[in-house]
C-alpha cells in the first residue's frame, strides 16, 4: 500500500429516519429501510476497544502489523489496521483518530491512527 | 423437535493431513461406518445433507452415487464452520417432517490442500483481505478484549489447549494426540498476540456422517432434543455485542427445555482457546468473565466436577475441517452418551450440547453460529 497519500476523514452514513449510522455508509438503511442516508464525516477522537498484534500474515504483509476496533461519537465501529510509533504502548481504551487512506486500487483503506 | 428424532449410527474417520486420499473416497469410509452401525439398508436413506465448506459443487451426488444412494434427496449445504451441524438440523428437520425415516447428514473438507493461508478463504472484494485479517488475528481482537475487560492473565488462555489436549490424546482419529504443558503452549510462536501457535487449532482433513431416523428399531444412540441456527449481526455500530452463540444457545436450549447446568458435556468451537472460553460464557454455563477461571481451575475437564468441555480434545486436538466439524461435535456426542467413548468418557453423561461458530463477511461478528441439544436415550 501507498503510505505517502494523506488521510482524509471518513464518511459514515446516517439514516434521516431513524438515526442510525454506518461505515461504510449502506445504500439503504439496514434498520428501517430508510433510503434518506446523510453523510457524516467521523472526526471525533474514538476509543480503541481491542487490538492485535499479528505475526504470521499472508505473504504480502510485513509482520507485525496491528488492527484494531475503535468506537466513535457519531455512532459507528471500526475494525482497521492501527498505526502506532510505539508497539508497547499500545492498549485497549488509548485514543484514536480514524482517516482513510487513498490507494492506487481498490476502495480508500481505513486506518486507525494512535493519538 | 416435535416427533423424537433419534442418532442411530455413526462413523467418523481420521482427521489430519491426508494426501494420498481423495475427498469421496474420505466421505465414503464415515458414511459406510454410520450406515453399518444403525443397522439398516443403504436404500433406506431417504435423503442426505452435505455440509462442505470448499466442495459445494455437487459434491454430495458425488460421493453418494458410487455407494447407489442416487435418486434420493441430496442437498448441499456451506455454512461456514457451522456448516455440519446445519446438515445435521436439516437432516433432523427431515425425519420430523415425515419426509423419509431415515437421513444421512455428512460433513467433510480437505483444507491441507489450500494454497490458501486462511482456514476459511474470504470473498475477493472482502475490506478485511486488504488489511490482513486472518482468523487467528480475528480471534486474537476477542482475546486482548477479554484479557483487558476482565483482568485475567493469558495462562487462563493457555488452559484451553492444556486440557483439550489431554482429551485429545485419549480420542483416537484427533490429529494431536499428546498432552502439552502451559509452558509449552505459552513459548511456541506468537501468530496473532496473545495468541500463540498451540493456542491455534490444526487445518485437517476429516470426514464425519450420522444416521438420523424415527423408528431406531436397532437400537439409539442419543435423542435430539433441540437445535438452531443463526446469523450474526452487523458490527459496525457503536455498543454492538456479539451475541451470535447466546442467541443460537437460548433458543436451542429453550427447545430442548433445559438450562445450561443441566449439560454433562459440550462440544465447542475451540478454533482458537478465546472461542472456547468465550463459547462456554454464551452458553450461559459461566457468568462473562468466568471461564477462564473455569478452565483454568479444572472444572471443565474430565472428572473435573463441572460442565465436561470438549472432551473429544475439540478443534485444538482433533483438527478442524471447517465443514466437517459440526457433525464431528455430533459423532463425539453420540459416543458419549451412548457410554461409547473409552477412556475420555464422561461419568453418567445425560444432556451434552455442539457449538460451531464461524464464517466472516466483514462487519458481520459471524456468518452462522448452530447450537444442538441431544439426550441420552
Amino acid at each position: 500500500m501507498n503510505m505517502d497519500n494523506e488521510l482524509t476523514v471518513p464518511v459514515a452514513g446516517r439514516c434521516a429516519a431513524c438515526g442510525s449510522t454506518h461505515l461504510p455508509s449502506k445504500p439503504r438503511c439496514p434498520e428501517c429501510w430508510g433510503v434518506d442516508i446523510q453523510d457524516v464525516a467521523v472526526e471525533s477522537v474514538g476509543t480503541l476497544e481491542t487490538y492485535v498484534i499479528v505475526h504470521r500474515g499472508p505473504a504480502e504483509f510485513e509482520v507485525p502489523y496491528v488492527l484494531g476496533w475503535a468506537a466513535f461519537d457519531e455512532g459507528v465501529r471500526v475494525l482497521a489496521p492501527v498505526h502506532t510509533a510505539d508497539l508497547e504502548a499500545l492498549a485497549c481504551g488509548v485514543p484514536v483518530r480514524l482517516g482513510t487512506r487513498a490507494r492506487d486500487a481498490g476502495e480508500p483503506l481505513p486506518v486507525l491512527e494512535v493519538l | 423437535v416435535t416427533v423424537p428424532v433419534y442418532v442411530t449410527g455413526v462413523g467418523i474417520t481420521p482427521f489430519g493431513r491426508q494426501p494420498h486420499v481423495d475427498i469421496a473416497t474420505l466421505a465414503r469410509g464415515a458414511i459406510v461406518d454410520a450406515v453399518q452401525g444403525a443397522g439398516v439398508s443403504h436404500r433406506s436413506v431417504g435423503a442426505a445433507l452435505f455440509s462442505s465448506a470448499y466442495e459445494t459443487a455437487g459434491i454430495g451426488q458425488r460421493v453418494l452415487k458410487d455407494l447407489g444412494m442416487t435418486g434420493i434427496r441430496i442437498s448441499n449445504i456451506e455454512n461456514a464452520c457451522a456448516g455440519g451441524a446445519d446438515a445435521f438440523l436439516q437432516a433432523v428437520q427431515a425425519v420430523e417432517h415425515g419426509e423419509t425415516d431415515v437421513a444421512l447428514a455428512v460433513g467433510c473438507d480437505m483444507p491441507t490442500r489450500l494454497s490458501s493461508s486462511g482456514i476459511l478463504p474470504l470473498l475477493p472484494g472482502d475490506p478485511a483481505l486488504d488489511f490482513g485479517l486472518t482468523a487467528p488475528a480475528l480471534y486474537g481482537l476477542r482475546a486482548r478484549r477479554y484479557l483487558d475487560q476482565w483482568g485475567v492473565p493469558v495462562s487462563q488462555l493457555a488452559a484451553v489447549s492444556v486440557k483439550n489436549r489431554t482429551h485429545g490424546a485419549a480420542n483416537p482419529i484427533a490429529s494431536f494426540r499428546t498432552a502439552v504443558t502451559l509452558e509449552e503452549v505459552l513459548s511456541s510462536p506468537m501468530i496473532a498476540d496473545p495468541l500463540t501457535r498451540l493456542q491455534c487449532c490444526p487445518v485437517s482433513d476429516g470426514a464425519a456422517a450420522v444416521i438420523v431416523t424415527s423408528n431406531p428399531a436397532a437400537g439409539a444412540l442419543c435423542v435430539v432434543r433441540g437445535g438452531a441456527v443463526l446469523s450474526g449481526t452487523l458490527q459496525d455500530q457503536a455498543g454492538a455485542e456479539d451475541t451470535v452463540t447466546s442467541r443460537s444457545a437460548e433458543k436451542a436450549f429453550g427447545e430442548a427445555g433445559i438450562e445450561p447446568g443441566d449439560l454433562s458435556f459440550c462440544e465447542v468451537h475451540d478454533a482458537f482457546t478465546i472461542g472456547e472460553i468465550l463459547a462456554i460464557e454464551g452458553l450461559g454455563i459461566c457468568a462473562p468473565g468466568q471461564a477462564g477461571v473455569y478452565v483454568a481451575e479444572g472444572r471443565a475437564t474430565l472428572g473435573g466436577g463441572g460442565v465436561v468441555v470438549n472432551p473429544s480434545g475439540g478443534l485444538l486436538s482433533r483438527g478442524h475441517p471447517p465443514g466437517g466439524t459440526g457433525v464431528a461435535q455430533i459423532v463425539e456426542a453420540a459416543l458419549q452418551l451412548s457410554g461409547r467413548a473409552g477412556d475420555r468418557q464422561v461419568e453418567d453423561a445425560r444432556f451434552g450440547a455442539c457449538h460451531t461458530r464461524g464464517g466472516g463477511s466483514f462487519d458481520l461478528d459471524a456468518n452462522a453460529c448452530a447450537v444442538v441439544v441431544l439426550e441420552r436415550s
